[in-house]
């Protein structure tokens, strides 16, 4: 029972992980079709930039900051320079690309800080918290990183949901051209989305680097959970994106508790074939588009 | 071809297309037109399938680069904007073939998001869901609740367009072009699927538009059109073959050869031109 609760709480904690991340791969997608495979690279860029910024005396919570505004502007920038040019050619063309960051962004990052493995800080204790007499898998960081993604996913919410800059968004996604007609600058909402997904991507690298072996190709995993993650959630919802990254992060904790580690990966791709055989369009997929 | 005009050019902005030419590969679908539409004033655009309407509002709204050829609406070229975004701060506002609504917005969301560039609070409010931002937000969501309640859809404000007929889509995507307060609205086939009651109703609200905005009206309904327009353009294989008022369009035998060819036009114009051509 207990075996269970504590593969129970860490798969909680993972999810949430891979949910932010997943989070920026549908405000990708919902905006422009297209999946970053570079997310999870871009936020271990950051992650390095964070462990720099705390090497050099820089406070935890001043660098955690800093990352998050880096991750913006690494999105925003990736979107202008990179993407943006592909606009109106093949569809390929910029998923080639965002492959070819994510190589060039694992070498740059092997080059400048090496290619071992090393520490990095948690906010907070990581060691398990008492309840009654019995100590749980469920830290204190834990609680963190449940309540930082919450932040997030709340956060877009509200902004799509309660804002005209998120209803432009919205109308952005479903319908570029119409929405410049009707004066909105889809251009300027792309970049925007990007910069968002670059925070996302940001937060869960530096809430995965601490339970990780830090290093160029440490998110490259979380990545393959994330997408799982934006599948079974339809990769255009962001309730979609936390509700699969729940279910990926429970059932990779399952795999590991029960059957081991190592056949974690093996059950995110196993979840990623089913979730496609049995619901292809994702839970939370937008109703399908109108002719016009 | 000189166009003419029933208002004087003075009393309103006007859109003047001047020796307009568009080609697709070989094919000239506007050859060197020329026309105007004034403030106030309702301009019925018509002709067979492919004679160019559609191009012609694509063009004016960004969508199609024209070859050569001036567009100006209120002395601005519409040709050196050439973003769509720029239509709706020239005070220009457009409806589409279909309805063209957003499938995953409500309605009332749909209207909202027709108003975008008359926001006054920027990113940062917005981000930040400062008072400003909400306030906007309040204000933006009354008009267009309003705009719903005028043209009777407002108890459809909380629906999604593809749940509702097809009448109470067009309301919608209509009430989305006035939310951003056009002085010309360009209307692409707005009676495509309605019933004669609610033609009748489209006729008497497009009639109560004038002379707030100048309206082009793109329209294979003929009697709508005879009966809402102050002046009629006709095109034919991409040129103007007529441009006056119904009256005189209705018994131009130049006209009437172009919808229904040579050997029929001649009892055509004594009997009117059919009402669906």
């Amino acid at each position: 029972m207990s075996l269970f609760v504590n593969v129970t709480l860490n798969g909680l904690a993972n999810g949430m992980i891979f949910a932010a991340l997943a989070l920026a791969l549908v405000l990708i997608f919902r905006a422009t079709r297209i999946v970053n495979f570079a997310q999870g690279a871009m936020g271990m860029m950051t992650t390095f930039i964070a462990s720099s910024l705390l090497g050099r005396g820089v406070g935890y919570w001043w660098a955690f900051l800093a990352v998050l505004v880096i991750g913006f502007v690494l999105g925003a920038l990736v979107e202008r320079v990179l993407i943006r040019p592909l606009q109106g050619k093949s569809e390929l063309n910029p998923v080639i690309v965002t492959i070819g960051l994510l190589v060039v962004l694992e070498g740059l990052a092997g080059t400048i800080y090496g290619n071992s493995s090393r520490g990095f800080p948690a906010a907070y204790s990581q060691s398990g918290l008492t309840v009654g007499h019995t100590k749980i898998a469920f830290s204190h960081f834990d609680v963190f990183i449940l309540v930082a993604v919450l932040v997030l996913m709340t956060g877009t919410l509200v902004l799509f949901r309660a804002t005209s800059l998120g209803l432009r968004m919205r109308a952005s996604a479903f319908a570029g051209e119409i929405s410049r007609l009707l004066g909105v600058r889809v251009g300027v909402l792309l970049t925007l989305g990007w910069a968002l997904a670059g925070v996302a991507g940001s937060l869960s690298g530096l809430l995965v680097a601490p339970t990780s072996s830090f290093g160029p190709y440490f998110m490259d995993l979380v990545l393959v959970y994330a997408f799982t993650a934006a599948v079974i959630g339809g990769l255009e919802s962001p309730v979609g994106a936390l509700i699969g990254g729940l279910i990926t992060g429970l059932s990779i904790s399952y795999v590991g508790g029960y059957l081991g580690s190592g056949l974690q990966p093996l059950g995110a791709l196993v979840l990623l074939m089913v979730a496609l055989m049995a619901r292809p369009e994702g839970i939370f997929a937008r109703p399908p588009a109108r002719r016009v | 071809m000189s166009a003419p005009s029933t208002l004087s050019e003075r009393d309103g902005r006007t859109l003047r297309v001047d020796e307009l030419r568009v080609g697709f590969g070989g094919v000239v679908a506007l050859d060197r037109i020329s026309m105007s539409a004034t403030q106030g004033e309702i301009v019925g655009v018509i002709g067979p399938n492919g004679a160019g309407k559609t191009t012609l509002f694509n063009v004016i709204c960004g969508f199609v680069r024209a070859d050569s050829g001036v567009i100006t609406y209120d002395g601005s070229s519409l040709l050196e904007h050439h973003h769509a975004h720029d239509l709706t701060e020239l005070g220009i506002a457009r409806t589409l073939q279909g309805v063209g609504l957003f499938a995953g917005l409500s309605v009332l969301e749909n209207v909202m998001i027709g108003a975008q560039n008359g926001l006054r609070s920027d990113f940062g409010s917005a981000m930040l869901g400062l008072w400003r931002s909400s306030r906007e937000e309040r204000r933006l969501a009354s008009r267009a609740g309003e705009l719903l309640e005028e043209l009777g859809v407002s108890a459809y404000a909380r629906h999604f367009p593809a749940t509702l007929p097809y009448s109470i889509q067009k309301r919608t995507a209509l009430a989305r072009a006035l939310i951003a307060q056009p002085s010309l609205l360009l209307l692409d086939e707005p009676a495509s699927g309605l019933s004669n009651d609610e033609m009748d109703e489209l006729g008497t609200l497009i009639r109560g538009l004038s002379p707030r905005m100048g309206v082009l009206l793109v329209e294979h309904h003929m009697d709508l059109v005879m009966a809402v327009c102050d002046r009629i353009v006709v095109l034919n294989f991409g040129q103007v073959i007529a441009d006056g008022t119904p009256e005189s369009v209705q018994s131009n035998p130049e006209v009437a050869t172009a919808y229904l060819g040579d050997e029929v036009h001649d009892s055509v114009t004594t009997s009117g031109m059919s009402e669906n051509a």
